[in-house]
């Protein structure tokens, strides 16, 4: 049978085929020789699908990069892994909620803080501001599990704004969201290094090294990817979650048991009494209410979830919040029971878990070993969404485009990179101060959740699906509290800091519609018609190649140009007149069909006397295409930079984008 | 001479020009002082037109000949106390 016609990708890499004698006299086999096949395997319809060693660096310094990265990161990965990478709900539960978990540590003493400024007898108001979070927190969770039931690729506040309220309400709550995802880094590993300075009382001065440390930390995992982020970050909050359930529940027992739970005597706090007002009650509500950042990142994040993704992120979200409630209103019942009151001796924590372990016993240390780890890990949270989110926005064109493209570990190294960068300028900006950092946080996660309950509502009044009414009331509600709950925080925190967030969020909203509008105009402009037909060249074109002498990398640029138009002309510029004059009959006698023009330069300026040739060769015909070709070596060592291409290089900067001229360079590589 | 020749020729007659009317430009607006224009394969042909070109601005066009019939170049410049 006749071999059929190469095709496609057989076209692009046809093996060659090497007769052999075989073993007997007679014998003959072909060996099917394919140097491709390291590099390319074949696909469906004619496509060549690369392989890894393809991407795989040649140069020495190029692999030795290549095995570093490999070896700190990982494998790379192809995008078909992408599944595997998809995270089970045991480690997505610790991925997703390790933000939300570790707030349990600081948010029932933020409120006993805030209400101490009104005496010891305001604490009896812990429980009922307690209950009102958790309502809350309920109300926010049931919310959110319909919003991922209605969008189950990925139901973020930016992607539920933007489709039911419109672009400026999604950016909003995008930017909101990014603004606190990178507060959550901040305060979470600051707050965590503070208890750990408190706990192996190294040198303050250390806070922000190891602050940022931690943060880079965090950000090396994060690039090996979901996957193994979840895994690394699983045991920590699993512990942390084991630990405070055992404290609430050893705790109830005992209590039931009969047994006083007394904290141990600490000096308790004595800010300047101002009285208990409304407003003393609504800074420690809203104080609590950082409690509840995160939880809106499991919608975020659905896409990162095994199939099917939409029921293991309800399931998970479901889970989030029921630990959440159970350990915070433990933690608010126990500070009651136990008398546990703030102190800058030792933490509410500290002193519950004293009251309940039998003092400082191993499963306290435990406890509080772990509740460093977890407020450090809580940046997680915020690793795992703001990339996600940074990525969507890229899609959508209001962030740059390489936020949207993944890694070798399918992780969106720009976003995490960017994180991690802002994050720790934060924390160094702020010394590590998680109490100057914190009245600047929650605000904006709040502002998302009522733009994203309130485009729910939209989308149940536009979709009318069966139980539409239902649903719609629920996130109705949800909005109008959390729309309350930002009224709150803008008022209670605005004098302490919430004005910057306040500031950064509209600036970041008009820097993402500027971006968008770059990408939109950009988009016209490249935009082909699908019904147009690609007809030939309309315009004619002339070669022009800068020649200082007669060498192979100019001769080769000329040949290149001769296959490309019949017009090529050389320009020579030079103030040794001697000189272009041997250069002139060498050229004649050697070159044919090339045009030369000498500029004589006695400025011993090169570069511009040539481009201001080619603008007048420009000005002249304009429905000429000028293409100018620069030779240029290819350098083998890096110190060879400083010794070629220097007017090349020169000479491409000034001449790309002038209109009508097309720069290109035309490698010479050296033999030696 | 037929007609394509002609067209042809003239073509090249054309695509010379250019090049003189590029380096006139530049030896006016003082980006160089002298620009030669070589390798022309109708520079004689082209002389006498290059000349009027460069006269309206007060330049001048010197040929370079070869000894052999190789194309010959055309210098612009400004000439001795002609400017």
């Amino acid at each position: 049978m006749a071999d059929a016609e190469p095709t496609g990708a057989d076209r692009a890499a046809v093996p060659s085929r090497i007769p052999r004698s075989g073993r007997k006299p007679g014998d003959r086999r072909v060996r099917v020789h394919r140097p491709e096949a390291r590099y390319f395997r074949y696909g469906a319809q004619g496509t060549i699908i690369a392989k890894a060693a393809a991407i795989e660096p040649e140069s020495r310094a190029g692999r030795l990069g290549f095995g570093a990265r490999r070896l700190v990161f990982g494998r790379v990965l192809s995008t078909s892994e992408e599944l595997d990478q998809r995270l089970p709900k045991w480690k997505a539960l610790p991925m997703f909620s390790s933000d939300v978990m570790s707030s349990v540590a600081y948010a029932t003493e933020a409120i006993l803080v805030t209400l101490a400024i009104a005496g010891p007898a305001a604490f009896s108001y812990m429980l009922p501001i307690s209950f009102m979070i958790v309502g809350l927190l309920t109300l926010v969770t049931f919310s959110y599990r319909q919003t991922i039931r209605a969008y189950p690729n990925g139901g973020g506040s930016y992607i539920v704004a933007h489709a039911n309220l419109g672009v400026v309400p999604g950016l909003v709550a995008a930017a909101s969201l990014l603004v606190d995802y990178v507060l959550t880094v901040a305060v979470s590993v600051s707050a965590g290094v503070y208890n750990l300075q408190s706990a192996l009382l190294f040198p303050k001065e250390w806070i922000v090294a190891i602050s940022v440390a931690c943060i880079v930390a965090v950000t090396v995992v994060n690039l090996r990817g979901l996957k193994e982020s979840g895994t690394a970050f699983a045991a920590p909050t699993y512990i942390f979650l084991g630990s405070m359930l055992l404290m609430i529940s050893m705790g109830v027992v005992r209590t039931v048991m009969g047994t006083h739970l007394q904290a141990p005597p600490v000096t308790p706090i004595a800010p300047a009494l101002e009285g208990l007002s409304v407003l003393v009650l609504m800074r420690a509500f809203a104080d609590g209410c950082s409690a509840m950042t995160g939880t809106e990142a499991v919608a975020n994040g659905v896409p990162a979830f095994k199939p099917p993704e939409w029921k293991n992120a309800q399931a998970t979200m479901v889970a989030m919040a029921t630990l959440l409630g159970i350990m915070f209103l433990g933690m608010s019942w126990l500070a009651g029971v136990t008398g546990a009151v703030p102190s800058s001796d030792d933490s509410v924590l500290s002193q519950i878990g004293q009251a309940v372990f039998y003092g400082r016993t191993p499963l306290y240390y435990v406890l509080m070993f772990s509740t460093m780890g977890v407020l450090i890990l809580a940046a997680q949270t915020s690793f795992a969404d703001f990339p996600r989110l940074s990525s969507i926005l890229a899609r959508d064109g209001f962030f740059p485009r390489q936020f949207a493209f993944r890694g070798e570990r399918l992780a969106f190294n720009s976003g995490i990179i960017a994180l991690a960068a802002v994050s720790s300028l934060l924390v160094w900006v702020f010394s590590g101060d998680v109490n100057r950092l914190i009245p600047l946080y929650a605000i904006g996660v709040f502002t998302s959740f009522t733009l994203s309950q309130s485009g729910m509502v939209r989308h149940w009044w536009k979709e009318r699906e069966p139980g539409w009414r239902k649903s719609a009331v629920i996130n109705g509600v949800g909005a109008v509290v959390t729309a309350i709950v930002v009224v709150i925080f803008a008022i209670a925190k605005f004098a302490l800091g919430a004005w910057i967030v306040l500031i950064i969020v509209p600036v970041l909203v008009v820097l993402m519609l500027l971006i968008g509008r770059e990408y939109h105009s950009a988009q016209v402009e490249l935009h082909v018609r699908p019904e147009s037909v690609i007809g030939p060249p309309s315009r004619g074109q002339r070669v022009i190649i800068p020649m200082q002498d007669m060498r192979r990398d100019g001769i080769q640029a000329i040949k290149l140009g001769l296959t490309m138009s019949k017009s090529v002309v050389a320009v020579h510029v030079t103030d040794d007149l001697e000189a272009a004059e041997a250069f002139r009959s060498r050229f004649e006698s050697q070159v044919q069909g090339v045009d030369l023009v000498i500029v004589e330069s006695p400025y011993r300026e090169f570069v511009r006397p040539l481009i201001r040739y080619l603008e007048f060769t420009a000005e002249k015909d304009p429905s000429v295409v000028t293409i100018v070709l620069i030779p240029e070596r290819i350098i083998k060592h890096w110190w060879e930079r400083f010794l070629y291409n220097q007017s090349a290089y020169r000479l491409r900067d000034a001449l790309t984008g002038h209109p009508g001229i097309l720069v290109a360079d035309v490698p010479f590589r050296r033999q030696r | 001479m037929d007609t394509l020749t002609k067209l042809s020729l003239q073509a090249e007659i054309d695509r010379e020009l250019r090049l003189v009317d590029s380096a006139v430009a530049m030896v006016r607006r003082g980006v160089a002082t002298r620009v030669t224009v070589a390798n022309l394969p109708l520079g004689t042909e082209v002389l006498e037109s290059a000349r009027a070109r460069a006269k309206l601005h007060r330049l001048r066009v010197t040929p370079v000949w070869s000894t052999d019939d190789s194309p010959c170049a055309l210098v612009i410049d400004a000439g001795v106390g002609d400017a």
